[in-house]
């Protein structure tokens, strides 16, 4: 699904990433981990068209992407969740919903929340006419994924969605994660820096550790060699 | 009383009339960051495109010289629509992110404005006669009410209507509104965000237009008659919250009708001094202006 091969980025002149590799497979999810700093969230952006690449390539179900913008990329099937949500505080929850189907073609784009939605974070039902700056941590980011959802995408980029929030969202958000990518066969990019977070819903994992992939496999098998000596701080 | 009515309806005059000139600008600086030191140069397009509409209909259709104001109102907003899009896909779309090269860039536009309604107009100010049934005025309690200034409070009225349930009621408004809070995140969702720049620079270029139509009630036009406004337009745009157009409106007015009291009690110039150190000190204590953004902390 996404493909990710030899890619340098960074902010200016800065390098951040070096020669990083990462494949995410149709329908499964795929962990990154990795210290604070060390390239995770400057990925995600480079993947999602919010900076350039200086070398390398992202490809996305076969097409190979260079200067594509960000609503080029959410148009093919990419939705992002940023670091801190980012949902529009002044606009209420629906407005917020709806703004998630811009990604959609004209046709799809009705003022209609489905259902499913409502069905995974059924407290955006009774917020529904709040504002989205109304909202506590938690219920932010159920909006700021279920707004990235309703665009039907085929690769969801999530970066640490459960920093900050309370451990029964944590659980909410995890089943809703492995239940997507199960049942709608959505591929999952989660960078999180909890690593019971990882195990419990990714099936492959990266490490990243000064903008180099350093460790890669699947969850079931990680070392944990790996993981004291790149994400112990 | 009587005396402190008359004033404060001058005030909500003055006040309506700075808020048209605003309103443009709350799109184009609020909204792109950009300030648009051309934004003058759209009223004075608003207000001779009345003017050339007042000549037809003077020439070619004198019986219906009544309702040619009617029609000129939407002709001056496409009209500076028009040129303001042109101006965005030319030069402003270059400039996004580059705040001073934006400022000398739209302010040499300015001049250049200026210069060609010199040229195709003339340098001496010209009149717009107003239709018959804006003369006169309506008098209440022994007050005279003028029909013009009830128009023009009217246009302003209707115009900031049509912007809310644009901004509030259509999906392009939502655009417009979710690129202003938070541009990557919008186009991160599939927004269009170029399209949407392009869109409300039109659209306060176009506002601009409407409030250089209604100026022509109240005055001779000259190609400068926009500068005349935009430092106002600017202050009540800051004050009342850059990005928030209740702010705005609120600024606006509270603007127009401080302004006429001070100089009903003192003189315009040191009226002036005194809005200028009012709002110098009001930023100070409130720097966000009237419509700071409350966000409920995160966690």
């Amino acid at each position: 699904m996404l493909s990710v091969s030899d890619l340098k980025a960074g902010y200016h002149e800065t390098m951040i990433l070096q020669n990083v590799h990462i494949n995410v497979p149709e329908g499964k999810i795929v962990g990154l981990l990795g210290r604070n700093g060390v390239g995770k969230t400057t990925l995600l952006k480079v993947i999602m068209g919010l900076l350039p690449t200086k070398q390398g390539t992202v490809s996305f179900k076969g097409t190979k992407w260079e200067k594509e913008r960000p609503e080029h990329r959410a148009g093919m099937g990419i939705a992002y969740v940023p670091q801190g949500r980012e949902i529009f505080s002044d606009l209420s929850v629906k407005e917020n919903l709806l703004l998630g189907k811009e990604a959609l073609p004209k046709s799809q784009r009705s003022k209609n929340i489905p259902e499913e939605i409502f069905k995974w974070f059924p407290v955006l039902k009774e917020m529904i006419g709040r504002k989205g700056g109304d909202l506590s941590g938690g219920q932010q980011q159920q909006l700021a994924i279920a707004r990235a959802l309703i665009s039907n995408p085929r690769l969801l980029l999530l970066d640490e969605p459960m920093e900050g929030i309370q451990p029964s969202v944590v659980q909410l958000i995890q089943n809703v994660l492995v239940k997507i990518s199960k049942e709608k066969g959505i591929s999952i990019l989660l960078v999180e820096h909890k690593l019971d977070v990882i195990l419990s819903c990714a099936e492959e994992f990266y490490i990243l550790d000064k903008g180099r992939m350093v460790a890669t496999g699947r969850c079931d098998e990680i070392n944990a060699e790996d993981l004291h000596s790149h994400l112990a701080v | 009383m009587s005396v402190i009515l008359m004033q404060l309806f001058n005030g909500i005059s003055l006040g309506s009339i700075l808020l048209l000139v605003a309103l443009g600008l709350a799109i184009t600086f609020g909204q792109m960051n950009i300030i648009n030191m051309a934004h003058g140069e759209f009223i004075m397009i608003g207000a001779y495109t009345t003017y050339v509409l007042q000549q037809v209909f003077q020439q070619q259709f004198p019986d219906a010289f009544g309702t040619y104001f009617l029609l000129a109102i939407p002709v001056a907003f496409l009209v500076a629509a028009f040129i303001g899009l042109l101006m965005e896909k030319t030069i402003v779309k270059f400039l996004y992110e580059r705040p001073s090269d934006s400022l000398l860039a739209t302010w040499g536009v300015s001049l250049i404005l200026q210069q060609t309604a010199r040229s195709i107009f003339g340098a001496p100010n010209v009149a717009v006669a107003a239709p018959e049934w804006l003369n006169g005025g309506l008098s209440l309690a022994g007050m005279t009410f003028p029909y013009k200034r009830l128009f023009i409070l009217g246009l302003v009225l209707l115009s900031v209507l049509f912007l809310f349930i644009y901004l509030y009621r259509t999906n392009s408004g939502r655009r417009m509104k979710a690129v202003t809070m938070n541009r990557e995140m919008a186009s991160c969702l599939g927004v269009s965000t170029r399209k949407v720049d392009s869109t409300a620079f039109a659209i306060g270029s176009g506002l601009a237009g409407i409030a250089g139509c209604s100026l022509t009630l109240l005055g001779s036009i000259g190609p400068t008659l926009g500068t005349a406004y935009i430092v106002d337009a600017f202050m009540i745009v800051v004050l009342g919250g850059v990005g928030k157009l209740k702010g705005t409106i609120l600024a606006g007015v509270m603007l127009g009708i401080f302004s006429t009291f001070v100089e009903f009690s003192t003189s315009a110039t040191i009226a002036k001094m005194i809005v200028f150190a009012v709002i110098i000190l009001f930023l100070q204590w409130k720097p966000t202006g009237f419509a700071g953004v409350r966000v409920r902390a995160l966690d």
